[in-house]
């Protein structure tokens, strides 16, 4: 169900709360505390918040979000960063849409703890990540091997790093046990991105993430074909939205096994 | 959308047309269908903007058919054919189809106001597009389907040469095979019940 549940907990006072938006947030998506979020772009999307993905120069730069005059909200996010780590900051940028529309523009950088704005977003994106709630039912942390926080960050779908700070935040490990989950990695292999899901033949994937990398999302794709096939934009509108040459966008319907010229 | 169910009256085709970005590609993607367009008195120019995302934009890749296209493009135009003029602000702005280019590109939309501008024909395969240069009144809006029956109509090209003309088109990924198709058949039937 399309939502503008953003705007809804703006008009709520409790939205001060970082972590009782998350825990809304959520709730209004009909996942519960003990399970992890699927797909956060979609779940961003369907708050009706416009997300894209794109490799960004700058490494600094984890996400930016800005209003957009006819868009509306509008967030990217850094594809040149770990899977787990843009699923962060996706979620970063979703607590910008609901807490700092009243600025235009927000660029977060990969370390801007200084900045209230930052922290409180961070402090949003744990905890629609790992719900507190959630973290506390967990078996004792402190008793946790390396494994066990690489079994838990993956099934969160988190950094390891970003698992620790949870924990710490929570109460649930001191700082010295922090620093030590902080610095394990999940294998990259057993990540998956739910724009590039394990059912591709290689050669889709391929060709996915070569438009992942230029900002052109499943979703985004889908929706410019689905303009055109109900005729609300041109042949030569598509091909300028999907920044590709007419041969490319043969290439294009093809991978989508969209027609270009449907009946 | 394309343009599959735009019917033309095969027996009439404007000769003189500003032709939009993919039309150029559908046009110049069989040499049969050119040179008989060509032999039968027609011919075709384009937008400097047209002529920018067809031979300059760059691109991450190159496809083998977009570097024969634009072999073919860079030839005819050696040899002063698909001639690119420049398309204006001013000239999008006396037909008012500024508004619409959230919806057009700019390759179709400044083909449109060309066409308006010298009072000759579009040649667009795109419904949208077409479906505007109807609105703003540009003096005669073509497919390339309709070209090929316009051929075959006049005796230029046989049913033989049509089926060549939709392989040449298919070798180089081209997109309106269904449409040529449908056109030739058409054409046909329209040849048979011609007294």
């Amino acid at each position: 169900m399309k939502q503008d549940f953003a705007t809804t907990l703006q008009r709520d006072k409790q939205i001060l709360n970082p972590a009782i938006a998350a825990t809304q947030i959520r709730s209004a998506l009909g996942v519960s505390d003990e399970t992890a979020i699927p797909d956060v772009y979609g779940a961003f999307r369907s708050l009706g918040i416009h997300v894209f993905r794109r490799k960004l120069g700058n490494s600094n730069i984890s996400g930016l979000f800005v209003i957009h005059p006819v868009a509306g909200k509008c967030a990217l996010v850094n594809s040149s960063e770990d899977i787990y780590r843009q699923r962060f900051s996706a979620a970063h940028e979703m607590a910008h849409a609901i807490f700092d529309s009243d600025q235009s523009a927000s660029v977060s950088l990969f370390d801007s703890r200084n900045d209230p704005r930052e922290t409180r977003a961070n402090k949003f994106a744990s905890n629609f990540l790992m719900p507190k709630s959630f973290l506390k039912k967990l078996p004792d942390p402190k008793k946790w091997t390396d494994d066990d926080v690489r079994k838990y960050a993956s099934r969160f779908k988190v950094s390891c790093a970003a698992l620790g700070y949870a924990l710490k935040s929570a109460n649930l490990i001191r700082q010295e046990l922090c620093e030590r989950m902080v610095v394990l990695q999940v294998p990259k292999e057993t990540k998956v991105d739910p724009e590039l899901p394990s059912n591709l033949t290689q050669m889709q994937r391929e060709r996915k993430t070569r438009l992942l990398d230029l900002g052109l999302s499943d979703f985004y794709v889908q929706l410019c074909f689905d303009a055109f096939q109900e005729g609300v934009i041109s042949l030569g509108r598509l091909s300028e939205a999907l920044l590709c040459s007419p041969s490319e966008m043969m290439e294009l319907s093809s991978l989508y096994g969209r027609s270009i010229y449907a009946r | 959308m394309g343009v599959r169910s735009m019917r033309a009256d095969p027996s009439k085709f404007y000769p003189i047309n500003v032709t939009d970005t993919c039309s150029v590609w559908n046009v110049l993607s069989s040499n049969t269908l050119y040179a008989a367009a060509r032999g039968a008195g027609c011919s075709f120019c384009i937008t400097s903007f047209v002529q920018y995302e067809l031979l300059y934009k760059p691109r991450k890749r190159q496809h083998n058919a977009d570097q024969e296209l634009k072999k073919r493009l860079k030839q005819e135009q050696a040899a002063d054919r698909f001639k690119a003029h420049q398309s204006t602000i001013d000239d999008l702005l006396a037909i008012g189809v500024l508004e619409q280019r959230k919806r057009l590109g700019k390759g179709e939309l400044s083909s449109i106001a060309f066409a308006v501008k010298i009072n000759q024909g579009f040649l667009s395969d795109d419904k949208n597009a077409f479906s505007l240069a109807k609105e703003r009144g540009v003096v005669s809006t073509q497919t390339v389907p309709h070209l090929l029956s316009w051929l075959m109509f006049t005796g230029v090209l046989s049913d033989a040469d049509a089926r060549n003309v939709i392989d040449e088109h298919k070798a180089l990924n081209r997109s309106l095979e269904m449409q040529l198709h449908e056109a030739r058949e058409e054409t046909l039937r329209c040849l048979q019940n011609t007294p």
